[in-house]
């Protein structure tokens, strides 16, 4: 034994000391495992839930399931409007999320130019479009619309105009030819 | 098609940091890409200064040249890597590294764009300047849109390489940035602790640098922002500064500048780590009478290129930060600068998000001495703490309300320095580790002696 004395043959205090080091590095990483743990594992329990949402589906589907409805409206858009077009959105949506909107347009028809008011009354000068959004129900019951908004007056400022696209979320007319 | 553009990114880093570089080809890989992210975006940058057009191959064919002419000069060497399997103690660190992995690498791909800021500000921008061919308009109509024009643009740029590269703007794609920039912070603290010391501390404070949660959360959870390529450059940074002052090799002294000028290229507070790490080593090099040009040159070059072009397009281009500071703002602000003091206390010490990261760090400048370093180690706990002051004074002199900025970013702004505090950790550690092992060593070697001479 007194010749061996680093092999694990039986524990002794001397055994510990020579090897504390090593303990302290192995108790050093398991205090830290132990506290990232359960971070850990609420991560793999939300990868679990998003696999089952989103699995299966390509990334334009997504991206529809996650940024419901500006990517969809977004597509609309896109497809009916030239690139250089500029656009002013009238959104029945929440305060805070007239800025989001604003983004994700931004991002998804740059470098149409976008305007988002929540405001049926809103204007714009030189804008060759007119986009009447709404929000859906769920985001509305998260975030109440607090703008202004005249359905009446809406029908009168729309009734003129050539309609270019009409979905769910989404009424989109021409302002100019 | 995206693999072969971030392949080509390592490609570009590793050959501009080819005089510099030493270490296996992890670390070559790591600060290949973080070197090579940098290079792209500045010379997309520099193209559209000197109006030059934008496409794959001009961007692509210079350094296709440069690679060829390097060869031509002098072939690669056969290099036969030295492989060791895992001891038992390191085998914990690599598996709850490969766990870390397996929770958040699937997620980062399930999930499409959708982050406020990357939608907002840096992959958007990476979009228009794409689709615009230049950074210009975009600029021009930059008071249109809500993210800040003035930010540096390596995020925004490199993205657009990427695009260039793609053909198309691929972003989900593209958000491989944030990931790729992790590995490259995993694979620069590796080489640091490795560097420094032996490898069953390396891997295990690896490992652990895996699993900070709030690391993991911005580079996987918001990837497409730029904070982990920001984390990356100010761990290279640092550590390479500390390799310096240990060794006073000037490759180091170099890759330390570099390091320090990517950050200032990637987010403002990165100026400020900038202008911290180049301030001490000015210092450093003035109080050794160090005059070698090359040295001062080097200060004055990486920094240079990393600022003055983009400074020159922001001129050029007129832009200007959003909002206005009014003494009323700062007034209110400076108001809260303890309370934004004591949040930034509280969070860093919360361990479900940055586990035990700040206090290991608290304990290493506790202990450093008594582990055998001296004071050229408090460099890596001073370079994190000026980065932080520097993050409570954009706070505080910021044109924007404190309490929403602490809200939406404070775990952002300790997550850059995270992994410099377990850094710090890990080098008092593995001097400590070592230390022992070689009393365990002398050990073992006096009682076979002993037992021969029997």
């Amino acid at each position: 034994m007194q010749g061996r004395p680093f092999q694990l043959q039986s524990f002794s205090p001397d055994l510990l000391r020579a090897y504390r080091h090593r303990i302290l590095l192995l108790a050093l990483f398991g205090l830290w495992a132990l506290v990232a743990w359960p971070p850990l594992e609420r991560q793999f329990s939300a990868l679990g839930q998003w696999r089952q949402r989103l699995a299966g589906r390509t990334i334009e589907e997504r991206a529809a399931v996650l940024d419901y409805p500006a990517y969809l409206v977004a597509g609309q858009v896109r497809q009916a409007t030239p690139a250089g077009a500029c656009l002013l959105f009238l959104g029945y949506t929440g305060p805070e999320h007239v800025n989001y909107y604003k983004t994700r347009f931004d991002y998804y028809l740059y470098p149409r130019r976008i305007l988002v008011h929540a405001n049926s009354s809103a204007s714009a000068e030189g804008c060759g479009y007119l986009a009447v959004f709404r929000d859906s129900p769920q985001n509305l019951q998260v975030e109440p619309f607090a703008g202004v908004w005249n359905e009446e007056q809406l029908g009168q400022r729309l009734a003129g105009l050539e309609k270019v696209h009409a979905g769910p979320h989404l009424e989109l007319y021409r302002l100019r030819p | 098609m995206i693999w072969l553009a971030l392949l080509f990114t390592c490609l570009v880093g590793w050959l501009i940091l080819r005089p510099w570089l030493r270490g296996g080809p992890v670390v070559s890989l790591g600060l290949g890409f973080a070197a090579g992210a940098a290079a792209l975006s500045l010379q997309l940058l520099l193209y559209d200064l000197a109006r030059a057009p934008w496409n794959r191959w001009t961007v692509v064919l210079p350094w296709m040249a440069m690679g060829a002419a390097c060869l031509y000069r002098r072939p690669p060497q056969p290099s036969r890597p030295q492989w060791e399997r895992p001891r038992w103690l390191e085998w914990p660190a690599l598996i709850f590294g490969a766990l870390v992995l397996l929770a958040w690498a699937p997620y980062e791909r399930l999930m499409p764009l959708n982050e406020w800021d990357a939608v907002m500000l840096w992959m958007f921008k990476g979009k228009a300047f794409y689709l615009d061919r230049g950074v210009a308009p975009y600029l021009a109509r930059a008071h249109e849109f809500l993210g800040n024009p003035a930010y540096p643009l390596l995020i925004p740029l490199y993205t657009t390489f990427l695009y260039l590269w793609l053909g198309e703007t691929a972003d989900h794609a593209a958000k491989l940035v944030s990931p790729c920039f992790f590995a490259a912070l995993a694979a620069g603290f590796y080489y640091f602790l490795r560097r420094w010391g032996s490898r069953p501390v390396a891997l295990a404070f690896t490992a652990m640098l895996m699993g900070l949660y709030m690391v993991d959360f911005v580079a996987f959870h918001y990837a497409g922002y730029a904070d982990t390529a920001l984390t990356a450059a100010v761990l290279l940074g640092a550590g390479f500064l500390y390799s310096w002052l240990r060794e006073g090799d000037y490759r180091d002294f170099a890759l330390a500048v570099l390091s320090a000028s990517i950050a200032a290229w990637t987010k403002n507070e990165g100026l400020f780590f900038l202008a911290g790490l180049g301030g001490f080593a000015a210092a450093r090099l003035l109080c050794q009478r160090t005059w070698s040009w090359r040295y001062w040159t080097t200060l004055a070059a990486l920094p240079g290129l990393a600022v003055l072009p983009w400074s020159l397009a922001r001129s050029l281009y007129g832009v200007r930060r959003p909002g206005q500071l009014s003494a009323e703002i700062v007034q209110t602000n400076l108001a809260s600068y303890w309370p934004t003091l004591k949040a930034l206390v509280e969070h860093a010490f919360a361990p479900p998000v940055f586990q035990l990261a700040f206090p290991f760090a608290l304990l290493a400048v506790i202990l450093y001495r008594r582990a055998g370093l001296d004071w050229r180690f408090l460099t890596l706990p001073a370079l994190m703490v000026w980065q932080l002051a520097g993050a409570t004074l954009v706070y505080v002199t910021g044109p924007v309300n404190l309490q929403w900025m602490i809200g939406s970013s404070l775990d952002r702004v300790l997550s850059q320095v995270a992994p410099l505090a377990l850094l710090a950790a890990g080098a008092v550690f593995t001097s400590y580790y070592d230390r022992e092992e070689k009393r365990l060593a002398d050990q073992v070697t006096a009682r076979r002696s002993l037992r021969r001479r029997r």
